[in-house]
Parts: structure tokens; C-alpha cells; sequence
């Protein structure tokens, strides 16, 4: 998990209309994914959710399901700048599921380096939270 | 919890920050999107979108927004 539910969950709460997931770009674990949300919803455009496209020309799939569930941005990369490879992450219980969720550090990273101002304004306040700097990575 | 009063805006501290890794955390979001989602119409219509960039993913929910925004505005005045 990353994005401003990530930002929330490591103490720094905003509002965010959707839940972005980087997730490993392979067939098996795209897979997974679909089987996922099929466990939660009912909608058989989930199947068109497909590893062809995560791993090749579309690194950014936007699910938004049925009814009142949140949006979901699917990323695989993001530009050259970061691979799932390149992702710390840390493993937390939440509800007695395991939720993966991208550490400050690596979220500072990210959204440090995009072009949205809100993105800016995360980065601003993880830096200042975790006393993160500027050192490359 | 008690009440404070400030005469001005500008008096008033920050919210303190959230607990780290509160599970409530997920909870309070998922009230936040139940609630919004009875404010204002979602983005986009429920299905699958493509992009080829982060870059274009963002300039889709850039430009929703801008629509969302024309569309409450004309709804609204009548």
C-alpha cells in the first residue's frame, strides 16, 4: 500500500478519495489480485484487470467498483524512478489480515519527485515527522 | 475531551497527528469515503481505466475533478 492511505496509516491522517497499491508485476501475482477483489465484489470487469497490461505498456490500471467501495490505482512503476524492487516496505496487522504498507522513507521518495502539489505537501510533513532529508537514494 | 475557545483562527494549534500504524486509522477512512460518497458523485464510473503513466492516471482524476466541480457548481444553481 501506498499513497495517503499509507500517509494515514503512518500517523499523518488526510482525506484521499482512493487506495493506491504497488503491486509485483507478474502474471501469478496479478493473478492473486484478481482473486482478491473478487472476494470482495461482484463485477466481472475485475477480469479485464490483467498482467498483459500492468507489465507492459500500462503501469497504472484505475479499478473503481461497484457501489461504495473506494477507487484503487494499481501501479507496477512508476515512470523509471521506481520499480517494486526499489519499495521498503513493512508488514502490520490490521483486523487480523496482513497489510504490506510502504515505509516513510520510500513514501517520501515517491512523492517527493511527482508533479502534484498534495504530493509535495506528504512529502513536506514525512520529512518533517520522520526527520527524513534530501540524500538520494 | 474539553471545550477550547480562540479568538482568532489563526490561535489555534494544529490537530495533534494521528497514532502511527492505528488500525482505526482504516476504519476512520472508510467512514470518510462512505461518507463522500453521499456528498458528491464518484470521479469515474465503476470499471477498468488504463494508463501509461502515473503522469496520465493523475491528469484523468485532474480533469474529472475539474468536471466534477463545473457539474455540482450548474446542479446546485438550479
Amino acid at each position: 500500500m501506498i499513497g495517503g492511505v499509507a500517509v494515514s496509516f503512518h500517523g499523518i491522517v488526510r482525506a484521499t478519495e482512493d487506495l493506491d497499491v504497488f503491486v509485483k508485476p507478474d502474471a501469478d501475482n496479478v493473478a492473486r489480485l484478481r482473486a482478491a477483489l473478487h472476494a470482495v465484489y461482484d463485477d466481472p470487469s475485475i477480469d479485464e484487470i490483467t498482467a498483459s497490461d500492468l507489465c507492459g505498456e500500462y503501469p497504472a490500471v484505475r479499478y473503481v467498483p461497484p457501489g461504495e467501495g473506494p477507487p484503487m490505482d494499481i501501479l507496477t512503476r512508476l515512470g523509471e524512478r521506481f520499480r517494486f524492487a526499489d519499495l521498503e516496505r513493512e508488514r502490520y496487522d490490521v483486523d487480523g489480515q496482513p497489510v504490506s504498507v510502504a515505509t516513510p522513507a520510500t513514501l517520501y521518495q515517491m512523492k517527493r519527485s511527482t508533479v502534484r502539489p498534495i504530493d509535495h505537501a506528504d512529502a513536506a510533513r514525512l520529512a518533517e515527522a520522520f526527520g527524513l532529508g534530501e540524500e538520494p537514494r | 475531551m474539553t471545550v477550547k475557545r480562540y479568538r482568532d483562527v489563526a490561535e489555534m494549534p494544529p490537530p495533534p497527528p494521528g497514532r502511527p500504524h492505528d488500525p482505526m486509522t482504516f476504519a476512520r477512512i472508510r467512514e470518510l469515503w462512505q461518507f463522500s460518497s453521499r456528498l458528491v458523485p464518484p470521479l469515474f464510473r465503476p470499471g477498468v481505466y488504463r494508463y501509461r503513466s502515473i503522469e496520465d492516471s493523475a491528469d484523468a482524476r485532474e480533469h474529472a475533478t475539474i468536471e466534477r466541480i463545473r457539474a455540482l457548481g450548474e446542479a446546485r444553481k438550479r
